[in-house]
């Protein structure tokens, strides 16, 4: 073996380079060559760089290119043999005999790359760009390194010249085989060895390129991909059409899907991985986006049935959300409007279902839940609860509890879910499942859009609860207050607590008299219990017109009412002698009964200590009960049977009542425990309106509204001085919306009525905006 | 004794007797509470002056701090606490 040696000597170029070719030439075409042999030209190489007086590398590197090119025109004669160029038969033996060649070269070069080593590092290198120039350009570097004459390394330089002499004459030939065998894979598997020869050819378009910083991909996209999508494309556009006209949109559907995996794994299988999304898109756009008139005209059937519990038309509704969701909203959005309609449907109809009358509060809110319930199911099993259809069944359900019944200025949904929480809550008997029905409500109490009405009816029905105790448990009462707290915040169960806290002062408060009254031996003859509530904040209506209470009730009164003088000062108090209750025993009867009524029902029955017969005018002049509150209270006494009319009795004109009332002294019944009811007050007592509760609720909330809305109004122009119209109302609805929905024509009237007032003006010369004047 | 009472449950309401419905400094209802409260009640009770006006502790306690001399603001006599 020859010593080696570092030092720049003088060398003969052409005969080193005949032997270097004879090495170059094996080293290339994968022959052995021995160890010793391989060192020598791996010496060469080194010794032809760094030649003296000149180094010989260009010339080196020219030759080793002149010589490349020569081989691979031999490579090329191999594999084109005489297959035609134009053929697209994939089996003619071509595809073969590229990998075979290819397999051959790729793995020469790399060894020649090794070979050149030094060459490659010395003074390949120092001509190379670096990637950073690359990418980024500099002024030095206008084009592609592949694209002008600077060196390559050699391993490289083989690449270049495969491409340029092989692939390009035989683009057209490789490129439609590779296609026409791809297509054939699709529909039957290929045997193992044709279908590695398929990848490794297609994958040998990658390889060439992989050395390149920008567009690596280019040759494999311009000789595979591109003719591969256009191909594909037209195949599956031929076969979606084929499908849709043999069966229905669900055979279409699943066909479809099929493919779609089929098309992935084929992809997945043999093309390189960057490419998948462009044959999913490809596939979705020939199959899916051409045929989206179809899909959608087939929706609202298949979600009619799907939700009449149709295990199959669920599974079709799976598929559809499957080919819609990757084309986007705009494909989708038929879907989820029928969703949202088929879901509002099915709520009317189920809300106009038969049921008692009675019971409309109970059947609306089960409705209600039924129809949220199931509608959330569906969608979350169909459609994988994906936000557009939460938001759909959102929508429908508050069209639904919002709806107005034909003929009605309001929807119903406050009153009856107001209704429905108080009959569960004053519920005696133990249910159980109370509490959760209770919270199961706040999902329907979410979507209904008058809260603010809602809250009224709530607060008259606690208000009711709490004074006549009747509520189940105090605990499930404060529960249910923190749930629509949660709900809807402070400001909107502010009232509610305050009734609450009332109710707590009051049980101190009577603790304190009871100990106040045996300080000063004093005695209120009978059972005594006080309520003190805050004028303010219990929806009771205004105090009833005074009445004379007869001895027996007023000494308890009037104590209390000095007790609670001397403890607070600066109040005063007013008797709601309408929901106060009197126990009563009766001693006349055979049996004995227990009575309870309300104030001038207990004081009509002390009247009749001295007589059995009172005459009706001055009972009433007796108790000054006002005239529209006589009936109420008279009436139910008649109904049980306690009194008895005599003579002319008009219990609804008190002023020419010529009748008398008398006690019925064989009076009898089953019971001992008789309970005297008092039908409630109209709201706005006194006003004289005997319209029903629901519109007086309605107009006392539309003067709350729109006092909230000009608050809303002018707490927003106070921050931001200048606003133009729409933004106004967009602010105002967002503030408002906690409450209630707000129409665009109160706002406005709100507006107006804030310009008149003086709190705002419009902005001069323009014409949609106002400012706030300070 | 033809009927007996056993035991009565009275309801009754209480507001505040002032002279005027709001509050003379904020201008808030007395039924409600001064603007730096939550809840009327207790925790935001009314005052009386000498000079018989009304307004809430919290509003009078502020102007009283914030003025020289100690004046009912309604009717600029001296103020004086009422404790009747």
């Amino acid at each position: 073996m020859q010593v080696m040696s570092l030092k720049p000597r003088n060398v003969d170029f052409q005969e080193m380079w005949a032997s270097l070719k004879e090495t170059v030439a094996g080293v290339v075409a994968l022959q052995a060559v021995e160890r010793g042999v391989w060192n020598t030209r791996f010496s060469d190489v080194y010794a032809l760089c760094v030649a003296h007086p000149e180094p010989l590398a260009d010339r080196l590197y020219d030759e080793t290119r002149n010589f490349l090119e020569e081989h691979v025109g031999g490579l090329l004669q191999r594999v084109q043999r005489s297959a035609p160029l134009e053929s697209s038969d994939y089996n003619d033996g071509l595809l073969s005999r590229y990998v075979s060649a290819w397999h051959e070269y790729s793995q020469g070069v790399a060894y020649l790359n090794s070979l050149y080593s030094y060459l490659n590092l010395q003074h390949v290198k120092r001509q190379k760009v670096s990637d950073a120039e690359i990418i980024y350009g500099s002024s030095a570097t206008v084009s592609c390194p592949e694209h002008d004459s600077r060196q390559l390394e050699v391993g490289e330089l083989g690449l270049v010249t495969w491409e340029r002499v092989l692939v390009r004459p035989l683009a057209t030939a490789l490129s439609s085989r590779l296609v026409a065998a791809l297509n054939a894979a699709r529909d039957s598997s290929p045997d193992p060895s044709t279908a590695d020869t398929l990848r490794s050819a297609i994958h040998s378009t990658v390889h060439v390129q992989a050395f390149r910083v920008r567009a690596p991909l280019s040759l494999y996209v311009e000789l595979v991909l591109e003719p591969f999508l256009a191909a594909a494309s037209a195949h599956h556009s031929r076969r979606a059409a084929h499908l849709l006209a043999e069966g229905d949109v669900s055979h279409f559907m699943k066909y479809v899907l099929d493919g779609l995996e089929r098309e992935l794994s084929l992809a997945r299988r043999f093309l390189h991985s960057s490419s998948i999304e462009a044959v999913r898109a490809c596939y979705e756009q020939a199959c899916v986006e051409a045929h989206l008139p179809a899909l959608h005209a087939d929706i609202e059937r298949l979600l009619k049935e799907a939700s009449a519990g149709s295990i199959e038309r669920q599974d079709d509704l799976r598929r559809m959300y499957a080919l819609l969701k990757p084309l986007g909203a705009n494909a989708m959005r038929p879907l989820v409007d029928a969703a949202h309609q088929q879901a509002v449907r099915d709520g009317i109809a189920l809300l106009d279902a038969e049921h008692p009358k009675d019971e409309a509060h109970s059947h609306f809110v089960q409705a209600m839940l039924s129809l949220h319930h199931k509608y959330s199911e569906l969608f979350s099993d169909v459609f994988g609860g994906a936000q557009p259809f939460v938001g759909a069944l959102d929508k429908a359900c508050s069209a639904v509890v919002n709806r107005r019944w034909s003929g009605e200025s309001c929807a119903r949904a406050p009153e009856l879910v107001a209704r429905y929480c108080d009959a569960l809550l004053r519920r005696r008997a133990a249910d159980a499942e109370a509490d959760d029905k209770l919270a199961a409500a706040i999902v329907v109490f979410k979507y209904v859009d008058d809260k603010d009405v809602f809250q009224k009816h709530y607060a008259r029905a606690l208000a009711r609860r709490l004074i006549h105790q009747l509520s189940a448990s105090m605990e499930q009462e404060e529960a249910m207050i923190n749930r629509l707290k949660a709900a809807c915040g402070y400001e909107f169960t502010n009232k509610l607590h305050r009734m609450f806290t009332d109710v707590a002062v009051s049980a101190d408060l009577n603790a304190k008299f009871q100990q106040h009254l045996r300080d000063n031996n004093l005695t209120t003859n009978s059972g005594f219990f006080i309520q003190v509530l805050q004028a303010g904040a219990w929806p009771l209506g205004g105090a009833m017109a005074p009445l004379a209470p007869p001895a027996q009730l007023e000494r308890p009164a009037r104590l209390f009412e000095a007790f609670y003088r001397a403890s607070f000062s600066g109040r005063r108090l007013a008797w709601l002698h309408h929901l106060c209750t009197g126990e009563l025993r009766t001693k006349y009867t055979q049996r004995m009964y227990h009575l309870s009524g309300t104030t001038p029902q207990c004081a009509l029955l002390l009247m009749f200590e001295n007589a059995d017969v009172v005459s009706a005018r001055e009972a009433r002049e007796t108790l000054q009960v006002s005239e529209e509150a006589w009936s109420r209270h008279v009436k139910p006494l008649l109904d049980a049977g306690l009194l008895t009319a005599k003579g002319d009795l008009r219990l609804e004109s008190p002023e020419n009542d010529e009748g008398e009332l008398a006690l019925n002294l064989s009076f009898t019944c089953k019971r001992t425990r008789i309970k005297l009811t008092c039908a409630a007050a109209p709201p706005n007592q006194g006003t004289g309106t005997n319209s029903g509760t629901s519109s007086g609720e309605t107009a006392h909330c539309d003067d709350d509204r729109k006092m909230y809305l000009q608050a809303a109004l002018v707490r927003i122009m106070k921050q931001r001085k200048v606003l133009r119209h729409t933004e106004l109302i967009q602010e105002v609805v967002s503030q408002a919306r906690g409450s209630f929905a707000p129409s665009v024509a109160m706002i406005k009237k709100c507006i107006e009525a804030l310009i008149d007032k003086q709190y705002l003006e419009r902005a001069p010369g323009t014409l949609d905006t106002y400012s706030y004047l300070a | 004794m033809k009927v007996t009472v056993k035991s009565w449950t009275g309801v009754a309401t209480w507001r505040w007797i002032a002279n005027d419905d709001n509050c003379g400094i904020c201008r808030m209802p007395f039924d409600s509470c001064c603007p730096d409260c939550k809840l009327p009640g207790d925790d935001c009770p009314l005052v009386w002056g000498a000079c018989s006006h009304c307004f809430h502790i919290h509003c009078i306690v502020k102007w009283l701090h914030s003025q020289p001399q100690q004046q009912c603001p309604m009717c600029r006599q001296d103020w004086k606490f009422n404790n009747k």
